[in-house]
């Protein structure tokens, strides 16, 4: 398997797409900090507005216009709306996607499976270069998110973060993101078409929820909630600082099992399928 | 001080760890190439060892092991062709001597009958004599080949005068040649050109390149001795059809001849004879085709000590 | 071991459609084995059966006579259909991957392969931008990577050109003599099959219908005098005692194919005819490859 895998590393790395999507990344952290730096410059009166005025809400609640927005959103909100909001999702559904597909639109899955490698392998190292590079592409954005801020907020941005809450927020984003991937590898292995993997993959990642909010109606008689169950749904409720202990236990735990559920529906159909 | 500490702790156990990744790394990639080595020994496969952890010099190692499976798998290829090739002499040798005395049967058969008139007799009996002789030479040749590749022959090397040695054995040849309508052309060298070769082997080169070209040409005949670069270069060409370059490289083959040739009782030792000859006294021999002509060429080193005219002016 | 492959019974089923039936194929050792059948007769799906690419319905497999295939596997080099390269990534990149992948050791070992199918100078040119010539190539170059003992083929001349498709078959031919490596290989251009094929499976809608090898295709194929007589042993006895005929065979009921004597085949119906054996069509035939396929596959192959 250490083949497999050193020859994913060399697929990645020559990825075009992996530089994309971290462009894309840093495109999007730059209009939410410039949007956040109009904002304040509007409040000071620096610039006018035409539309006559501006409505800042962080989780349902609006925000008090008179502190600067920069501050009071602060990297960490940055993060959040980065992670939370499934900015980097979105990209990671695609970059993940395209990784598993292609070796089925161009055929070299062929040179892979029959070969001397069990499929079982072949999928497992698949999954291992899929958590690499989720990993990877989170770090990235996690430190350009951090440096980014540097200009807009000037050096006072790194004494203003709390740094526990944000290397928390960190691994527990890199864990729910490393399970989210691989549902998005076992959608693709289903689909072994670009465009269905990546339409089903963010209708997961967006929609999902939904699905969940309506589940929870239903149960509500019994006091089940899916939605405190269901890893999106965790993502987007992750919060930035005052981590409890049974919200980071239960976080750990429904990662685990997610992620197992996929591996496991997904070795089994590899092992099963034929190969166009 | 206990920070100095801690650090230095954290530093051993990392060391240990990497050490120990790297013990394990070794040990899963021997077990790997002993298993693959099981296999090829009892299997005859084209298949060579490959690495699964790159660790250390392991991968030098399986290049090294694979070069000398590649070489014995070469050597069982070349092992293989050579008996191919012996059990192919064999089949031609006994060809070559069934058809003469098959021959040799029949008019034996014919002798015994009574109803044959004497004169009869008689030319039956020399006919008889006359293919145990072409059965003798098949197999005097047979011998000389064995012995010459064998290196069993002696060679005495002297001084020769190339052109005078190969205008000898031109002139021995005349009457073939103008028995079969034809003037060669002949282009010796004027200078007197020396080279270090044993008398009879030589001859006996340009003797059987003279035969083959009397045998297979069909049209004219070239024959040249010029020097060239240092060396004595002579040319022995005859005019015939195409030959193609998938034939011109077994040519010297022994026991090889083209499918028209077949007919023409030649034991397709001739060439192989004076390429072995050739080759064991220092010289080089080549074969070709152009404009109509196949041409064989022979080239051996000068003898340094100057060059006269033929006619020692 | 004898044979590199050995099936028995394989079968594929898509749907309500029986793709492959019951196929049990028999690929000695050293064999250049020609797979013969028309477009959609299973040729493509028993082969990627074979490679491990689709598993079988039914039946059994054994490769170089063990039934332990995921091990076996490893002896094995495969080109069917389209090769599978990395589009956006030239010659050498490819071949990278594919070193990772298994393990191969030697450094030059991709410049060496490169050369042998004479792809060294595609350089940085993208694989997108191969022509189809280069890109089956690149698959040969992908599929001898390991040194195999067994080439699976599909359809590898498919869109070559006429220098491209000798190359192919001298090739074909001097890897199966020199390196001793058995080869599978399916085609629909007969002419150029017949010139490597050692043997011959012909599959008709999914079932092996014929195994043989070259010699008995060329003795079917010899000249002879077909006679379609309605008492074939009548006629074999006439032929024997009258004509003195011993080499003849029955291919099918009714029909007498005479390898002797085939100048004299008037007086061959004259004597069928004075004995009273009813003689319904008398001609000399003799077929070349094609027709004897086309015959075996019913309305030619190429279809």
């Amino acid at each position: 398997m250490l083949n497999l895998f050193r020859a994913e590393l060399f697929k990645l790395k020559k990825s075009k797409s992996i530089v994309f999507g971290v462009l894309t990344a840093v495109a999007l952290l730059l209009l939410l900090y410039s949007s956040l730096l109009m904002i304040d410059k509007i409040n000071q009166g620096e610039i006018s507005n035409g539309t006559g005025g501006v409505v800042v809400y962080q989780q349902g609640n609006e925000i008090d216009l008179q502190a600067s927005m920069l501050e009071k959103i602060g990297v960490v909100g940055i993060l959040r709306q980065m992670f939370g909001g499934h900015f980097v999702g979105m990209i990671l559904a695609v970059l993940v996607s395209i990784f598993v597909i292609q070796e089925y639109a161009s055929g070299t899955i062929k040179n892979l499976v029959g070969k001397g490698y069990s499929r079982r392998t072949i999928f497992l190292s698949k999954i291992l270069s899929t958590i690499l590079l989720t990993i990877v592409f989170q770090t990235v954005v996690l430190a350009v998110s951090i440096c980014m801020g540097i200009p807009f907020m000037g050096w006072e941005v790194f004494s203003h973060t709390i740094w526990k809450d944000v290397v928390l927020y960190a691994i527990f984003q890199m864990m729910f993101g490393i399970t989210i991937s691989t549902i998005i590898l076992l959608v693709g292995e289903f689909t072994r078409n670009l465009a269905a993997g990546i339409a089903l993959s963010m209708g997961v990642l967006l929609f999902s929820t939904t699905l969940t909010a309506g589940l929870d109606l239903v149960f509500h008689g019994v006091d089940f909630a899916p939605s405190n169950y269901w890893i999106l749904d965790l993502l987007t409720n992750c919060p930035v600082t005052d981590f409890e202990a049974e919200f980071m236990v239960r976080g750990v735990i429904v990662s685990l099992v997610w992620f197992v559920i996929a591996v496991v529906i997904g070795v089994v159909h590899f092992q099963k399928a034929d190969v166009k | 001080m206990e920070f100095i500490l801690g650090l230095a702790v954290i530093l051993l156990a990392a060391g240990a760890v990497i050490l120990w990744f790297r013990l394990w790394c070794y040990k899963r990639q021997i077990r790997h190439m002993i298993q693959q080595l099981l296999f090829l020994e009892t299997e005859e496969s084209n298949f060579l060892l490959t690495s699964v952890y790159a660790v250390g010099n392991t991968p030098e190692l399986i290049c090294h092991i694979n070069y000398v499976l590649g070489q014995l798998r070469q050597e069982q290829r070349r092992l293989r062709k050579v008996n191919q090739n012996y059990r192919e002499s064999i089949t031609s040798i006994s060809h070559d001597i069934r058809t003469p005395l098959t021959s040799v049967k029949g008019y034996v058969q014919m002798l015994l009958q009574s109803e044959v008139s004497e004169e009869k007799k008689v030319e039956y009996t020399r006919i008889v004599e006359r293919r145990l002789e072409e059965l003798q030479h098949i197999l005097d040749q047979l011998f000389e080949y064995a012995r010459i590749e064998a290196g069993e022959l002696p060679l005495n090397p002297e001084r020769i005068n190339v052109g005078n040695l190969f205008t000898e054995i031109i002139s021995m040849f005349y009457e073939d040649f103008s028995v079969k309508g034809w003037e060669p052309e002949i282009r010796i060298s004027r200078e007197a050109l020396f080279i270090q070769v044993d008398r009879h082997a030589f001859s006996r080169i340009l003797e059987n390149l003279m035969k083959n070209a009397l045998v297979h040409g069909n049209g004219n005949y070239r024959f040249s001795m010029e020097s060239k670069e240092g060396n004595a270069r002579i040319c022995i060409a005859n005019e015939t059809e195409e030959i193609e370059n998938k034939e011109l490289e077994r040519i010297f083959e022994r026991f090889y001849t083209t499918d028209q040739s077949r007919s023409r009782r030649t034991t397709g030792l001739g060439l192989a004879i004076a390429k072995e000859l050739t080759e064991q006294m220092g010289g080089k021999i080549q074969a070709y085709f152009g404009e109509g002509f196949f041409t064989v060429e022979v080239c051996f080193p000068l003898l340094k000590d100057g060059v006269q005219d033929r006619y020692g002016l | 071991m004898e044979h590199v492959l050995k099936t028995e019974g394989i079968t594929k089923i898509y749907g309500k459609h029986t793709v492959v039936d019951h196929v049990s194929m028999h690929v000695k050792k050293g064999d250049i084995y020609g797979f013969i059948g028309k477009n959609g007769a299973g040729k493509t799906t028993f082969m990627r059966m074979v490679a491990g690419l689709a598993a079988p319905a039914s039946g059994s497999m054994e490769l170089f006579g063990s039934e332990n295939l995921e091990c076996q596997r490893q002896r094995i080099g495969v080109l069917i259909e389209q090769p599978g390269l990395y589009g956006a990534m030239n010659a050498r990149e490819n071949m990278e991957i594919v070193r990772r992948s298994f393990g191969i050791a030697e450094k030059n070992a991709i410049d060496e392969m490169l050369e042998f199918v004479g792809l060294l100078d595609a350089g940085k040119k993208k694989v997108k931008h191969f022509s189809l010539g280069m890109k089956q190539r690149l698959g040969i170059a992908i599929a001898l990577f390991r040194n195999p003992d067994f080439l699976i083929l599909d359809e590898p001349i498919n869109g070559l050109d006429p220098e491209g498709i000798k190359e192919m078959r001298d090739l074909f031919h001097k890897l199966n003599e020199e390196k001793q490596i058995t080869i599978l290989i399916s085609s629909h251009i007969l002419g150029e099959l017949s010139k490597i094929a050692t043997s011959y499976g012909i599959i008709k809608d999914g079932v092996l219908i014929e195994e043989f090898d070259a010699r008995e295709l060329k003795s079917r194929c010899r000249r002879c005098v077909k006679l379609v007589v309605d008492d074939v042993e009548r006629a074999a006895a006439v032929l024997e005692q009258n004509c003195h005929i011993t080499s003849y065979d029955v291919p099918e009921p009714g029909v007498l194919r005479v390898f002797d004597g085939l100048e004299n085949s008037g007086s061959m119906n004259r004597e069928l005819m004075l004995a009273g054996v009813s003689l319904r069509e008398s001609y000399l035939a003799g077929q070349d490859l094609e027709g004897y396929f086309m015959d075996l596959l019913g309305g030619g192959p190429n279809a």
